[in-house]
């Protein structure tokens, strides 16, 4: 028997929430990214506060203070069908040896289930502030952001619950940087980032899935062989008895990372921006609980050495790494009232191959089988690298209104063999308009409205029939901004 | 983990602005309801699953730690082989015979004298005090060795025993040994065949249980001492026993392991304690025990450990003698023993051992005279014995009165009588008691082996009720349970099952004795609130014929009593699932 705890992570699509006071840009793009970070003027060669993520080198371009403040609201549309193509047991028996004796499958279980929907709301919010100390040469700059974000509610016992049921992730920066500025033409700009991170998640989990759970039944005493762990077949998965509630609420992670930009002015209507970050090991701390309330775990075996209370709690971490990014950007204004920019985002999302869950917990021990109180979960996400592009349009109709357009893309970092509803991905068309209203030399007004959603995705390959189905995402995200200049 | 205060100050603003933050709910577990007892007309829902965890060749080892924790009442009645006594018996002895004379003067005076009998051989035989004494005597006057007398009317030689170890080893076996109640009698399953549950032992053997391996013995002192012939009549003669004490006695090492396989749904059935409405489980191994081990496979037992020889660190055996000074026959009839009381004795007491060993030994000696002739070659002095055993001594040109005739063994048991009694000893006072130490049996291993085996193929049931305790998986005092045959059945047979308990479901303690007693006055299914009409039946599934079942199915109705008298409807509603049953149990 097992205790391993196998705990997914809601990455990817659904929406940022906000942190409260430090709200973050939320919902999120492809793998984990959020949406938007700063305004829907904000970008590798933009020259605002927000560059500490985007490229810190165009700090080097302020000529004055500026602090930026934001807050606004997401709203996302997820949808997931689950679509069973594989051969599955009557739920309410156990039968652990695959192939399962025709008579124990369950015909219903198969094909097309009801579909799940999670529409999370969620506020957002943002702060930057940046400050030239030395004229013409050396910016300093302070932001608290949230460049990575998940929530997602979906009904505990609907077809997904084995991927996940509710969760909350979100990793918010706070960064100081530096911006020196060469001459005319270049700039150079760097930021430390302490990361903080805080996750929740609540999901059924599977004991067939777990090693070690297989690795008991098939070890003396018991020695039974079995088709459970990692590989198990569909036919002897989602059982009744073996299908605990499990939580993990309270996780914080602290960590940090670092940025480098350039930024280059070869001619005054041209701009161009490069901005590297680094990767973050995000390790969240928090409290697991499981529900072993089936008297197949808390009484009936219990002369073999599987016995455990009904309900176990203890310490989890939840490991994984934030991608390591590369973005490059480029602008350029037409007249005094068009330009046009855009970046190229190439996003290391292959650094993630799993999540890694350690769970902790005397209760966890079962001496008898050879478990011990700790057990360790990788979570295969095995994804890919991806991109995103974006193009922008800006229109200043008056010397006070500044209006735009984005346009962009970003492709999918779940394969169909491991996407699920704990990222619920796909490639992405991205959308949105925006309007500045400078009210005086001080004070501008940020208004920006940015969709983004996925073609519904199919999926037939999803291994060991844990994803298959439809999934189906929109998020659109409403911020407002104050800049103040100084 | 605490999350740091700004980040929860954070989090809990969150919260009321869009659920961000406490969208994730804690798992818990709440605590059950309470049971209580149904009020009469109250009704309550109860659901049952059936859940099979078909374990195949299920290995259950166990280490004589293991072992040394099951309850004693498990122990005791399993029963592994009877044990035969006979090496045991001729060490024992032979040890006795054999110890040196310093051991020798630490005995007691009748330890001795029983050790000079078992020695006694024509030469070193002292016949003063004994019919035998005069007519010896003759042979002095005719200048032969009274020894070469002796020894040739016992045919045997002058430094043999006049009765061999073998036949003294023999005849405390089967009567010192095999009349003792605990050697004629074991304990077993109640069957048709054995409807008191007792079963013969075999002769000259004693009942071995797990409970000697586990102990090393230490409850034989107490089984084969002192003992009523019949334990149900207070009037009945009491047989002495014959250990007084018995300790480290052991044939099994420290690695000792017992490993046998099983086959069986591992999981408990899950039923109704009508008392309070629980759910309860039922340990399932007992109903099981038809195909909960397969003979066919030839590990499916394994015992590692027993050892080449059974040591006995320490062992004291007793003999009885009667309190009075019982004689020879002197008469041919009644045949083929003769006329003497000792006979009748009891076949324990000293006496009668010795008079059934004097005569087997006699057995062996072939009918013929022995003639002593003076120097003058006159007959001086014969002894014949003739092919019963009978003795005659005749003496001529009156050298002297012989003994009068007799049986060989009438004459020979005054010989040992007598020299039981050497050293002062008064009648009544000689009991043998002896003692040993550090005694070393050779046993065969895998012969005992295959003896459990061959025992536990006959009869499963005690092993199963080992597995049934180590795999004790009962909890509650269900009423009835929930079963459904396995897939292999026919159609017809496929179904839920409602099974009332049997006494052998009743839940054990830790001393494997039942928790309850089994106070059904009405067991089964009824289809009328009288319970008049029975609809269950002990109708053979799956190997189980001892269960009233009844096959159910939504929209059904029953009505039971439970061990208090209580009376109940139980009213079948529709299958939450293909494994679970939904009941409305409403007390009458």
């Amino acid at each position: 028997m097992q205790r391993t705890l196998r705990l997914t992570l809601p990455l990817t699509a659904t929406l940022a929430t906000a942190l409260a006071l430090v709200a973050p840009s939320e919902a999120q793009a492809s793998g984990l990214d959020a949406p938007i970070v700063g305004t829907g003027q904000s970008g590798p060669v933009s020259r605002d506060a927000s560059a500490i993520w985007w490229n810190p080198a165009q700090l080097g371009n302020l000529k004055k203070g500026e602090l930026l403040l934001g807050g606004g609201l997401i709203i996302g549309d997820i949808r997931y069908t689950r679509n069973y193509t594989g051969n599955y047991q009557t739920p309410d028996s156990f039968q652990f040896k695959s192939p399962v004796d025709g008579a124990y499958i369950d015909a219903a279980k198969s094909g097309q289930q009801d579909q799940v929907v999670a529409n999370p709301i969620a506020p957002t919010g943002n702060a930057f502030f940046a400050y030239p100390v030395i004229k013409d040469r050396l910016v300093l700059g302070a932001g608290f952001y949230v460049p990575y974000a998940a929530a997602l509610n979906f009904p505990k016992t609907g077809a997904q619950a084995w991927q996940v049921q509710q969760a909350f992730i979100v990793s918010s920066n706070l960064t100081g940087s530096a911006a020196v500025r060469i001459n005319d033409y270049i700039s150079l700009g760097a930021g430390v980032s302490y990361v903080l991170g805080f996750a929740e998640l609540s999901k059924l989990q599977d004991f067939a899935s777990v090693p070690e759970f297989g690795d008991g039944l098939s070890n003396p005493p018991i020695g039974q062989d079995n088709s459970f762990g990692p590989d198990a077949p569909s036919d002897v998965r989602e059982l009744e008895v073996l299908s605990r509630p499990i939580s993990l609420k309270r996780a914080v992670s602290h960590s940090a990372t670092f940025n480098v930009g350039l930024a280059v002015n070869p001619t005054k209507k041209l701009n161009l921006g490069l901005n590297y970050q680094h990767s973050t090991n995000m390790n969240y701390r928090g409290r697991f609980a499981i529900d072993m309330n089936d008297s197949f775990f808390t009484h009936d075996l219990a002369s073999q050495g599987v016995q455990f209370k009904p309900l176990v709690v203890g310490d989890a971490v939840l490991a994984f790494k934030l991608p390591k990014r590369l973005t490059a950007g480029a602008g350029y204004t037409i007249n005094d009232r068009w330009r046009v920019d855009g970046f190229f985002s190439y996003i290391f999302y292959s650094d993630i191959e799993n999540f890694a869950v350690t769970t902790t917990s005397p209760d966890l021990a079962q001496p008898a089988l050879g478990i011990g109180d700790t057990l360790t979960v990788n979570l295969p996400r095995n994804w890919r690298n991806t991109v995103w592009v974006e193009g922008n349009v800006r229109f200043r109709p008056t010397e006070r209104l500044l209006l735009s357009g984005t346009l962009g893309y970003q492709s999918s970092a779940s394969p169909d063999s491991t996407v699920d509803t704990t990222s619920p991905d796909g490639n992405r068309l991205i959308g949105g308009v925006g309007g500045v209203l400078q009210v005086n030399e001080r004070l501008g007004l940020i208004a920006d409205a940015r969709m983004q959603g996925i073609l519904p995705r199919t999926v037939t390959d999803s291994d060991y029939d844990l994803g298959n189905g439809t999934y189906k995402l929109f998020i659109a995200a409403i911020a407002g901004h104050l800049q103040f200049r100084f | 983990m605490i999350a740091p205060r700004p980040l929860l100050l954070a989090v809990l603003l969150a919260c009321p602005l869009g659920q961000a933050g406490c969208i994730v709910d804690e798992v818990t577990v709440p605590d059950p309801p309470p049971a209580s007892e149904l009020a009469p007309g109250e009704t309550s829902t109860v659901e049952l699953r059936f859940l099979r965890f078909e374990v195949d060749g299920f290995q259950q080892v166990m280490t004589i730690d293991d072992v040394r924790a099951l309850p004693k009442k498990t122990l005791d009645e399993l029963w592994l082989l009877d044990y035969s006594l006979g090496e045991t018996l001729d060490t024992v002895l032979a040890q006795l015979r054999d110890m040196s004379p310093t051991e020798a003067d630490a005995l007691p005076q009748a330890a001795k004298n029983m050790r000079n009998l078992l020695k006694m051989t024509p030469d070193n035989a002292s016949l003063v005090g004994t019919k035998l004494e005069e007519a010896i005597a003759l042979a002095g006057t005719v200048a032969i060795p009274p020894a070469k007398v002796l020894a040739a009317l016992a045919q045997v030689g002058v430094t043999d025993n006049l009765v061999p170890p073998d036949v003294i080893s023999e005849v405390v076996l089967d009567l010192l040994v095999s009349s003792h109640p605990t050697a004629q009698k074991r304990k077993g399953p109640v069957d048709a065949d054995h409807p008191e549950g007792l079963y013969p032992v075999a002769e000259g053997s004693i009942p071995m249980t797990l409970g000697d391996l586990a102990s090393n013995f230490e409850s034989l002192a107490d089984r084969f001492g002192p003992a009523p012939l019949d334990p149900d009549d207070p009037m009945s003669p009491i047989h002495p026993g014959f250990i007084d004490k018995a300790y480290g006695i052991s044939i099994v090492e420290e690695t000792f392991e017992m490993a046998v396989k099983v086959s069986v749904n591992a999981l408990p059935y899950k039923g109704v304690d009508l008392g309070d409405l629980s759910v309860a489980s039922v340990n399932s191994i007992a109903s099981q025990v038809d195909t909960l081990f397969d003979f066919d496979d030839p590990e499916w037992l394994k015992v590692e450990g027993l050892a080449e020889e059974m040591v006995i660190q320490e062992l004291t055996m007793s003999i009885r003698e009667n309190d009075k000074f019982v004689t020879g026959g002197d008469a041919r009839d009644p045949k083929p023993e003769g006329n003497s009381e000792i006979w009748d004795l009891p076949p324990w007491e000293f006496e009668h051992l010795i008079m059934e060993g004097a005569r087997r030994a006699a057995a062996s000696i072939a009918e013929h005279c022995d003639e002593y002739r003076l120097a003058t070659d006159a007959l001086a002095f014969q002894a014949c014995i003739d092919g019963e055993g009978w003795t005659e001594m005749t003496t001529f040109a009156d050298i002297g009165a012989p003994p009068p005739p007799a049986y060989f063994w009438d004459i020979l048991v005054e010989v040992a009588q007598v020299r039981l009694h050497d050293g002062g000893l008064a009648e009544g006072d000689a009991d043998v008691q002896f003692t040993l130490r550090d005694v070393r049996i050779p046993i065969d291993p895998d012969a005992i082996l295959v003896e459990i085996k061959k025992n536990f193929e006959a009869d499963p049931s005690a092993l199963a009720a080992v597995a049934e305790r180590v795999n004790d998986a009962a909890e509650g005092d269900a009423d009835f349970y929930f079963y459904q045959p396995q897939l292999s059945n026919e159609a017809a047979l496929q179904g839920d099952y409602l099974y009332f308990v049997t006494a052998d479901d009743i839940r054990k303690d830790d001393e494997a004795e039942p928790v309850r007693p089994y106070d059904y006055a009405k067991p089964g299914f009824f289809a009328d609130a009288e319970l008049t009409d029975k609809v269950s039946s002990p109708a053979l599934i799956d190997g189980d014929d001892t269960h009233e079942k009844i096959k159910v199915s939504a929209g059904d109705v029953l009505y039971m009593e439970d061990d208090a008298g209580r009376r109940f409807k139980l009213a079948v509603g529709e299958k939450p699932s293909p494994s679970r049953i939904k009941l409305d149990i409403t007390r009458l």
